[in-house]
């Protein structure tokens, strides 16, 4: 009967080990592409032998009990209940077993914390639901969004390879740097997580938290938020590209050239068609979360814009709203994230679309303005 | 709330009968010391521990539910000592009583006046037991089910009838 | 449940009938099986909820539900079935059992017994009809973490409510259980001599009232922050939102051993029985018992590794943490210890116990991986997680949960269940319990965030074996609601003994149970 078993377990087990051959890692933790990543993988290998020892002698036990003392095969019971050095045998040999795994996994965790002598640092922000990512030293800045189409998560078109774990703008970082991770939100809590970079980090907001990594292998590596942050949590991916040296101070010099070339958008006056194309890009990307692509809302949950008082209210009202947020609501404000160009886009692209047909245009010197407070408040009253 | 120990002709003057109830009371003084003073202290370290750092709220609950939990012991302190005891010694009935905050009580009746009542016609409830005179009832063996109080009531009759 | 205790009404024909009788018993029978009935009808309503979540996830894309009403489900499959089932049925348990064993007539406080039950309706009511209010259920996780929690709407601020008088229910249930096993306890019954059951929730009573002062507290800052303007949380006021998970998991985490320690205590009066030898250790079962609720005192922030905490205070759970295991394991052991030469026989409640022993070890090998801070870290927030609570609460506490009420049913009823559909409804459960939660241990590890409605391609294998488990698992539990109201209705009679090897106060009586037991306490040797 034994002998039965134990070949059932190693046929088990056989098939067990060509299916993992046959889908790599599948059935444990993803291939470490750095060093912490890598004890955390050796030490989680581990614990689960040590466990899958353990549970072979207690349930072997436990088995072999259920077969050989059963009533029907005529075991009388014993009537002990009682054995202390039993007891304390099996208190002491657990306590022994833990703190041999306690040992490599404290050194881990300090390996783990420790931030020092970094390379360069990057800032990140969670934001309902984007990752923003600042490079302090290069100065550089961006937002991350999620560059899945709506059509793919709705069935509407064939899903993609890297369906929900793509983005519009990487974080991108060299090889074999130590990259040091200052970690906040902006709105509600967020959790940045990288699998094969065994960095992970809660964002908390008006908190700065710090993490590391240091990537040994080039490489794309994809991981996505872990922490509970409302609707659109599962659409929040988080892509790191791992490239050399070089194709990284190229890499900075274009973004540079980009904000560049942004920055000259601000002091630009657009037309009508322009707004209106642009603001619908931005409002895609920043609004229809919430507001719906149709400007309704969701009832009772993120108020409509379409055929809304802010929408055919006081532009100056609306551009607020936009720029600061409404305190002790989900609106956020977006003046950090979205530049004048863009706000005044989708300004002008909320007046003007659905059912709102006010037919003004704002420019980004009113959103300029607008950001320079009193000041702001004469010109945008001229403008109109 | 009622368990039973019940003692016949057990204690009191030779050839007098004695019968005494009362409801179980396992709590010792030091197991209720232990029980209420271990969790007041937890649950208020906790709550000033809290407290100390900004999170005052925690305070007001705590004192509601220690409050609860020390009222709920005293009402078990003051059912400690409840008793019924009823003795017959030649012509005098002596019943003896303490109930709670209601206190306790004794009362003399003279055997040949005394007489048994029992009432088991009220629907949906156990019966009702006491013993009567000069127009005023005494209710006894509330500790006791209807078995043991249909029981009581016989001997009690058959006792004062001697 | 119910019938029995009708049929056994004889002596008492005046009693309020219908619905008054109900509302106003104060029969801790009674109040046991409302608490029962009360965590059934609750078990299908969040099952339900659970399997739209799987239904959704068969295959990526979203199919069956938007991303808000999602988290809604998860939202409220979680606190349903914690408050609703979990609780309220170990509460039925209690009530029920813990006279009988002590030989005691009722609870020490019956009045504060029917309120501490009839509140629970009125949160239940509350909970589920905020679906219908503007903007949904909760959907901030039950955990209730803000800023994320201070963002919703009306149907928030009234969780807040159901969940306090949740809490004040289990306040008066606790405080009701603790009286009544240290007052009621039978001439000669001591402490060292009392069923383990009434030692697990003597225990558990006592976290109870130690930790709900913090849930209320917690969830009452909430509220004024969401209402009135304080800062408790919010950092832009000088508030700390990591403070508030430090507050919720320091209740939180005893109350995960709340949802477990009954389980032991039943489980510990079933295996002795078919395996007809006593309970080995049974000093060392109420020690552990004990060390496992003092423990939980000081493991809480292993919720929060990832908040980002100083090495040592990492250090220092992550070592608190993997001592739990030692009292956990001690149990187990003790537990394969009574079965060892043991004349063992295997009727559902004993399938049921072994099933216990075995699964609820591996959700117990899957915490002492969590508890390794360095892993917990990249398995935090995963469908591992999900994989281990649901090995500790489900085949867990529900499978306890089955198996005393299999154990005691014939007691309750004076029926017994129809072993057939017991057996089916065993082998279903386990079956396909395992189908749905183990793959769920492969998709954290490749890396699945939980609280998702839509994931990555490679994640859709393990997802959809897990979904058609869960509907396996789910339709069975039908099985069970067919024996439950079959044996009330018909079966064999049982005989007061009921199980050869069964020992205790509770079947010298007669089954079922008369409607008044132990008015005259037995003595105990």
């Amino acid at each position: 009967m034994i002998g039965k078993w134990q070949r059932v377990g190693i046929m088990g087990a056989a098939l067990a080990y060509s299916q993992s051959t046959l889908a790599e890692y599948a059935y444990n933790l993803q291939t470490p592409a750095s060093q912490v990543a890598q004890d955390v993988f050796d030490l989680h290998n581990l614990i689960m032998l040590v466990c899958l020892g353990i549970f072979i002698v207690v349930f072997g036990a436990m088995f072999y009990s259920l077969l050989k003392h059963r009533k029907s095969v005529g075991h009388k019971a014993a009537h002990f209940h009682e054995n202390t050095t039993v007891e304390v045998i099996w208190t002491v040999i657990p306590f022994v077993i833990l703190m041999g795994m306690a040992y490599p996994a404290a050194r881990v965790v300090i390996d783990m914390k420790d931030t020092t002598n970094p390379d360069m640092t990057v800032k990140i922000t969670g934001y309902q639901w984007m990752w923003g990512y600042d490079y302090l030293n290069e100065g550089v800045s961006f937002y991350s969004n999620l560059s899945t189409p709506r059509e793919q998560i709705n069935g509407t078109a064939e899903k993609g390879e890297n369906y929900l774990l793509e983005v519009d703008e990487p974080m991108v970082v060299p090889v074999g740097k130590r990259v040091r991770l200052l970690i906040t939100a902006n709105d509600v809590l967020h959790s940045w997580w990288v699998p094969a970079l065994g960095a992970k980090q809660d964002a908390i907001p008006g908190f700065i938290r710090d993490s590391w990594f240091k990537a040994d292998k080039i490489g794309t590596y994809r991981g996505q938020c872990v922490e509970l942050c409302g609707k659109d949590h599962g659409f929040m991916p988080i892509v790191v590209e791992v490239v050399s040296q070089e194709d990284y101070m190229a890499w900075v010099e274009k973004k540079k050239g980009a904000a560049t070339s942004a920055a000259a958008d601000n002091t630009r006056t657009f037309d009508a068609a322009d707004l209106m194309a642009r603001g619908e890009a931005v409002y895609e990307a920043s609004c229809a979360a919430c507001h719906q692509a149709d400007g309704k809302g969701l009832p009772g949950v993120f108020p409509p814009i379409s055929g809304a008082k802010i929408a055919s209210g006081p532009i100056d009202a609306h551009i607020d709203v936009v720029l600061n947020g409404r305190p002790g609501t989900a609106m956020a404000g977006f003046a950090d994230q979205l530049s004048d160009a863009d706000v005044a886009a989708v300004v002008t692209y909320q007046r003007n679309a659905w059912a709102n047909k006010t037919g003004d245009l704002v420019q980004p010197a009113q959103i300029a303005a607008a950001r320079n407070g009193a000041a702001g408040e004469a010109a945008a009253s001229a403008a109109q | 709330m009622g368990q039973v120990n019940t003692e016949d002709s057990a204690g009191g003057p030779a050839g007098a009968f004695v019968f005494r109830s009362c409801p179980n009371h396992s709590l010792t003084r030091p197991q209720e010391r232990l029980a209420f003073w271990s969790l007041a202290a937890l649950c208020f370290a906790t709550a000033i521990g809290f407290a100390l750092l900004g999170y005052w709220l925690i305070l007001p609950f705590a004192g509601f539910e220690i409050g609860l939990l020390a009222w709920a012991f005293r009402t078990l302190r003051n059912h400690a000592g409840d008793y019924e005891s009823l003795m017959i010694v030649g012509d005098v009935v002596v019943l003896e009583w303490h109930c709670g905050h209601r206190g306790g009580g004794r009362r003399e009746l003279n055997r040949q006046w005394a007489r048994v009542v029992c009432n088991c016609r009220t629907p949906g409830r156990n019966c009702r037991l006491s013993l009567s005179s000069h127009g005023h009832a005494t209710e006894l063996g509330q500790y006791l089910n209807d078995e043991a109080r249909l029981q009581l009531a016989a001997t009690l009759r058959s006792r004062l009838q001697e | 449940m119910s019938d029995a205790a009708h049929a056994h009404d004889d002596h008492s024909h005046g009693h309020p009938s219908g619905v008054m009788r109900w509302l106003t018993t104060t029969n801790h029978k009674d109040i046991g099986s409302l608490y029962l009935w009360f965590a059934l009808i609750m078990l299908f309503l969040a099952g339900s909820m659970a399997l739209l979540i799987r239904a959704e996830l068969f295959q990526p894309g979203l199919q069956l539900t938007n991303p808000d009403f999602f988290n809604q489900l998860t939202t409220m499959h979680g606190l349903i079935m914690i408050f609703g089932v979990i609780m309220p049925a170990f509460s039925g348990f209690a009530n029920w059992q813990v006279p009988l064993m002590l030989g005691a007539p009722d609870m020490a406080f019956p009045r504060m017994n029917n309120w501490a039950f009839w509140l629970l309706p009125m949160a239940g009511i509350m909970l589920m009809g905020s679906f219908w209010l503007p903007g949904g259920a909760v959907a901030g996780g039950w955990t209730m973490y803000p800023p994320l929690f201070i963002q919703g709407g009306i149907s928030y601020d009234l969780t807040i409510l159901a969940v306090h008088i949740m809490g004040l229910s289990s306040i008066m249930g606790s405080i009701n259980i603790v009286t009544t096993i240290l007052n009621m306890r039978a001439p000669g019954l001591t402490l060292m001599k009392m069923p383990l059951f009434c030692w697990t929730w003597l225990i558990t009573a006592y976290l109870l009232i130690a930790t709900m002062p913090v849930l209320a507290g917690a969830v009452t800052m909430l509220l004024t922050d969401r209402n009135f303007g304080t800062h408790f949380f919010n950092a832009a006021g000088g508030g700390d939102p990591v403070m508030f998970q430090h507050i919720f998991w320091f209740f939180a985490h005893p109350e995960v051993y709340i949802l477990i320690l009954p389980a032991f205590g039943i489980v510990s009066q079933i295996i002795p029985t078919f395996a007809r030898k006593p309970l080995f250790g049974y000093a060392s079962m109420v020690y552990a018992t004990a060390s496992i609720a003092i423990l939980s005192f000081i493991v809480w922030a292993h919720h929060m590794f990832t908040v980002g905490m100083p090495a040592a205070a990492q250090l220092f759970f992550m070592f608190s943490t993997m001592l739990i295991a030692v009292p956990t394991g001690v149990k187990i052991f003790n537990w394969v210890a009574t079965m060892w030469k043991g004349s063992l026989t295997f009727e559902t409640p004993m399938l049921f116990a072994i099933a216990f022993v075995c699964l609820f070890a591996i959700g117990g090998f899957s915490g002492l991986v969590l508890a390794i801070a360095p892993v917990d870290i990249q398995l935090h927030d995963t469908y591992y997680v999900v994989a281990h609570f649901h090995y500790v609460l489900v085949s867990g506490a529900l499978f306890s949960i089955f198996a005393g009420i299999y154990y005691w049913l014939p007691k309750w009823t004076g029926n017994m269940y129809s072993e057939t559909l017991g057996k089916w409804h065993f082998w279903l459960s386990v079956i396909g319990m395992n189908i749905v939660f183990f793959p769920m241990h492969f998709l954290g590890l490749a890396g699945m965030p939980r609280r998702i409605p839509d994931y990555a391609l490679q994640f859709t294998e393990f997802n959809q074996i897990a979904t058609v488990g869960a509907f396996i698992f789910g339709f069975s539990q039908l099985i069970f609601l067919a024996v439950v109201l079959r044996t009330i209705k018909s079966g064999e009679k049982a005989t007061s003994r009921v199980w050869e090897g069964a020992e205790g106060l509770e079947w010298t009586l007669p089954s079922p149970a008369p409607y008044h037991t132990f008015e005259t306490a037995p003595v105990v040797k």
